[in-house]
């Protein structure tokens, strides 16, 4: 239990967890003091450092919360190194700031492989692939099986509709994958596995 | 700052002016100043070019009883931006002007879903999307295609199987499509959306169908 | 991405996201500016409508004079109007950053429209109190965006 006038201890272990541009600042809780203890989180990009006085920004939904994460996604939105900072409160007393080892900076995330589901209706290739957001995008390829030197490639907005490949050639089988793209930070994931769908026969 | 208000009026202003703009056909609109009945009061509508200090009346607006002004023609310059603003009149009383956000035509506009056209054989449809137009001044005036003021401007076309109950997504840069290998005999419904950025597309426009045509060589069992 | 080709120098600009940032405080930005009868960037001296030479090196004035002179000055009251602030200057910064990885001075000569050119927006802005002229200035981001978009 905290000794009065002790200093509150600062927030430990603090991390960023960063997967497909979704970015959360984690730590680890003061459990000694239970649930009362509040946590606050500001961050500082470059230009806050280069033009501002090296001045730090309050992110309001995580301002005296008891989570002890925060989902900074919408403030990390430049390709630029970001500072980021933790602090306790208890009733009145306060922990002096926990900065984060090193700085972030987005172009680091994690990039997954995009899940997709490919389909035959007759003679059309579909896929569907999972909504990530409006900073990717999706490279598909295809082939028709046997004839993989002839790969074909559409690059899909992100959308979570079934989206319209190609028109196949009666009784083939075509092979479709994926990766993703983030343009703003220029780099894509590794390719899903891919999946092989048939065109219906055509009609004697 | 500039252009304090008259002291006489004590008429209560109008409120919500805003543009209402749809393929860069610019309307005002307002509401009636507060606990007034609407139909007694007048209206008067100025507008102003940003960057400039001259309130320009518009003729057709002056001591009208409707709620809102097509500033179209006044705002037809869409690399300019404008502000627009209201006075009311009400037995000899008036009220301050009451003024809307800064209007830019190109950022502001709506976007209206586009028509099209269908036509089919036996296993293929044709889906022609008629070229949005801005608002043009006059049926004379050559028309200016949304897509020379919005380069990246594209197609969403979606089409359903009415058989299968599947619906697929196309998106094309030109604006006509044909959807081969397809079924004879069998309903499919089409709709189509403009897309220009995440920011700026129209909604998707009303559904309209098509049967592709009966196979004559298919016999029925 | 919108990219800019000065020579060999290939610049781009994360349009959804300034936009994005922008279009949530637009309003507000514009509304809190009373002085309708002033344009900083006036259409009469354009990005798009200026010299291809001259043209890098009036952007680099104007990114420069956003970050120096505007994202800093906004006196901010509210959180949500510091963030989105925060967001689109880091995103200028990035631009200006790979601007800066060009060769500038083969890159980005500065030519007497250039220098005229942004001259013009700067006698306007000090014409005004900083305060003002920050925020007219950062109203006015939606001109600047468009100038980028139509800029070949």
């Amino acid at each position: 239990l905290l000794v009065s006038g002790a200093l509150l201890p600062a927030p430990q272990n603090i991390t960023i967890l960063s997967t497909n541009m979704k970015h959360f600042l984690v730590w680890s809780p003061l459990t000694a003091l239970g649930e009362a203890v509040k946590y606050s989180v500001e961050f500082q990009g470059e230009y806050e450092r280069d033009y501002a006085n090296d001045s730090w920004i309050p992110i309001g939904e995580c301002t005296g919360i008891s989570a002890t994460q925060c989902d900074i996604t919408e403030d990390i939105s430049a390709t630029v190194p970001y500072n980021l900072r933790v602090r306790a409160a208890l009733g009145t007393e306060v922990s002096r700031w926990a900065t984060l080892n090193g700085l972030f900076n987005r172009v680091t995330t994690s990039l997954i492989p995009p899940m997709l589901n490919v389909m035959a209706d007759g003679h059309h290739l579909l896929v569907e692939l999972e909504h990530l957001g409006p900073a990717f995008e999706f490279l598909v390829r295809y082939w028709r099986k046997g004839q993989e030197d002839q790969v074909y490639e559409k690059v899909v907005r992100d959308s979570n509709t079934t989206v319209h490949l190609e028109t196949m050639e009666a009784g083939a089988e075509y092979c479709v994958k994926a990766q993703t793209y983030v343009e703003a930070i220029n780099r894509s994931s590794n390719f899903s596995q891919a999946q092989c769908v048939k065109a219906t026969e055509s009609k004697a | 700052p500039p252009g304090a208000s008259a002291s006489h009026c004590t008429l209560p202003s109008p409120m919500n002016v805003h543009f209402v703009s749809k393929n860069m056909k610019n309307v005002l609109h307002w509401l009636p100043p507060e606990g007034i009945a609407e139909e007694k009061v007048n209206y008067t509508v100025k507008y102003l070019i940003y960057g400039t200090n001259k309130w320009i009346k518009n003729s057709e607006c002056r001591n009208i009883s409707q709620t809102w002004c097509d500033l179209s023609h006044e705002t037809y310059d869409h690399k300019e931006l404008y502000h627009a603003r209201v006075k009311a009149f009400l037995n000899g009383n008036c009220s301050d002007w009451a003024e809307s956000a800064r209007f830019n035509p190109f950022t502001d506009t709506k976007i209206d879903p586009p028509a099209f056209s269908l036509s089919s054989t036996e296993t293929s449809i044709s889906v022609i999307v008629t070229p949005p137009k801005k608002w043009r001044r006059g049926p004379g005036e050559e028309p200016e295609y949304l897509h020379q003021i919005y380069p990246s401007l594209q197609y969403n076309v979606t089409v359903f199987n009415k058989k299968i109950k599947k619906r697929w997504t196309f998106c094309i840069k030109n604006n006509s499509l044909e959807v081969q290998q397809l079924e004879p005999n069998t309903g499919y419904c089409v709709t189509v959306q403009i897309y220009i950025t995440p920011l700026l597309l129209s909604g998707f426009s009303e559904e309209r169908c098509i049967d592709t045509l009966k196979d004559p060589t298919f016999k029925q069992t | 991405l919108k990219r800019l080709h000065f020579g060999h120098c290939v610049v781009s600009v994360d349009m959804y996201e300034i936009r994005k940032g922008f279009g949530e405080i637009k309003e507000m930005t514009q509304a809190q500016d009373q002085y309708t009868s002033i344009r900083l960037l006036h259409r009469s001296y354009s990005l798009p409508d200026t010299k291809t030479e001259d043209r890098c090196c009036f952007f680099h004035y104007l990114l420069e004079f956003y970050l120096a002179n505007v994202f800093n000055q906004c006196q901010i009251y509210s959180n949500f109007h510091q963030r989105r602030v925060s967001r689109i200057a880091n995103n200028f910064l990035t631009v200006k950053k790979e601007l800066n990885l060009c060769d500038t001075v083969t890159t980005c000569p500065c030519g007497k429209e250039a220098i005229h050119r942004y001259e013009q927006i700067l006698s306007r802005f000090e014409r005004m109190d900083s305060h003002s002229a920050a925020l007219k200035a950062l109203g006015e981001l939606d001109i600047l965006l468009e100038w980028i978009d139509k800029t070949e």
